[in-house]
């Protein structure tokens, strides 16, 4: 599913910087820029009611979103506070997980806590939050002189993804 | 620990110690806990008028270490010198016994264990200066500071300990 899709394409991102497949914007088909006052019933069409209602329901402040049709369903595109977020929802039209963005001075300060406390060393290079059924999964990506890390902070808990040496 | 050495410390607070970092040493002690060695109002004197069992003792001590200098201080000797890049000074009272030793150093010259208890726990501060101190056992005093605090540690038996806690500015 695209929780899954998104997990593994941010894992295989780590050198790449982000080019993710569930999240490679500029490889989705027929981008769509969707605006509640400006966007044609036609624009609306094109992505599923019962998406937008939800996106709509759930994002209540958030305009000028853009929708990206994607191999599994449609992505919604936005700035939150000046955090890069993604709302993913599958064919049917049925949320499935939502992605921000996060520098570490954007981060709750508990799951930054749990990084820091123990590589305090590294430097936080991005956090990725997903948010799908339950509480908020974090990835990191961090690094020091010599190593490159791949974190995932879920209920508390810290697990290594990748650990890989650099140059 | 003896009392002698609370009349050759000079008595400030740690708050004291922050202006005068580099020329002070955290003593540590039940009787001087807050306080700071300090060799400033200390006289110089050659090694042939310190009491000859001090020498020896610290000869033996430190078998490299060469033009160390020594000090006359109220209740005995401090021979200070410094041990690849690491400030150090040896106490031993009026009878040349070994007292303590206090050793100045950066984060970098820390025990990995020590600074992993600090850093873990204070991630986003940056390490002034350390004080270890050898007595009956190692104490170790760190000032450190992030963007609005001053903190002075004291680091014992893998126990940290809040000396002082100052906002800045």
């Amino acid at each position: 599913m695209l929780v899954t899709l998104v997990i593994s394409a941010i894992l295989n991102g780590i050198n790449a910087q982000g080019s993710s497949a569930a999240f490679n914007l500029t490889a989705s088909e027929n981008i769509y820029q969707y605006d509640s006052k400006a966007s044609t019933e036609k624009d609306a069409a094109i992505i599923s009611m019962k998406v937008l209602r939800d996106f709509a329901k759930s994002f209540k402040n958030v305009t000028n979103e853009k929708w990206y049709k994607v191999s599994d369903g449609y992505m919604a595109s936005f700035s939150d506070n000046g955090i890069e977020t993604k709302v993913a929802y599958d064919r049917k039209g049925v949320f499935h997980c939502t992605l921000r963005t996060l520098n570490e001075s954007q981060l709750p300060a508990d799951v930054r806590a749990i990084v820091k406390s123990k590589y305090y060393d590294f430097k936080i290079l991005v956090a990725y939050e997903i948010i799908h059924d339950s509480d908020p999964v974090y990835i990191f990506k961090i690094e020091d002189n010599k190593t490159l890390k791949m974190l995932r902070v879920a209920d508390g808990e810290l697990e290594v993804i990748t650990d890989n040496a650099k140059g | 620990m003896k009392k002698i050495f609370s009349t050759l410390a000079i008595l400030v607070t740690i708050a004291t110690a922050n202006a005068q970092r580099d020329k002070t040493i955290a003593f540590n002690s039940p009787d001087v806990k807050k306080t700071i060695l300090s060799t400033e109002s200390s006289s110089k004197v050659d090694a042939a008028d310190v009491n000859t069992k001090a020498v020896k003792d610290f000869n033996k001590s430190f078998k490299n270490v060469s033009g160390e200098q020594w000090y006359k201080v109220t209740d005995g000797f401090i021979a200070s010198f410094k041990e690849n890049s690491i400030e150090t000074k040896v106490a031993y009272d009026q009878k040349g016994k070994w007292h303590c030793t206090v050793r100045t150093f950066g984060e970098d010259q820390l025990p990995p264990d020590v600074r992993d208890l600090v850093k873990s726990r204070y991630y986003d501060y940056k390490i002034l200066v350390v004080y270890e101190i050898r007595h009956d056992n190692t104490v170790y005093i760190l000032k450190m500071e992030d963007a609005t605090t001053l903190k002075t540690l004291r680091i014992t038996d893998g126990e940290i300990e809040i000396i002082s806690d100052n906002s800045k500015g």
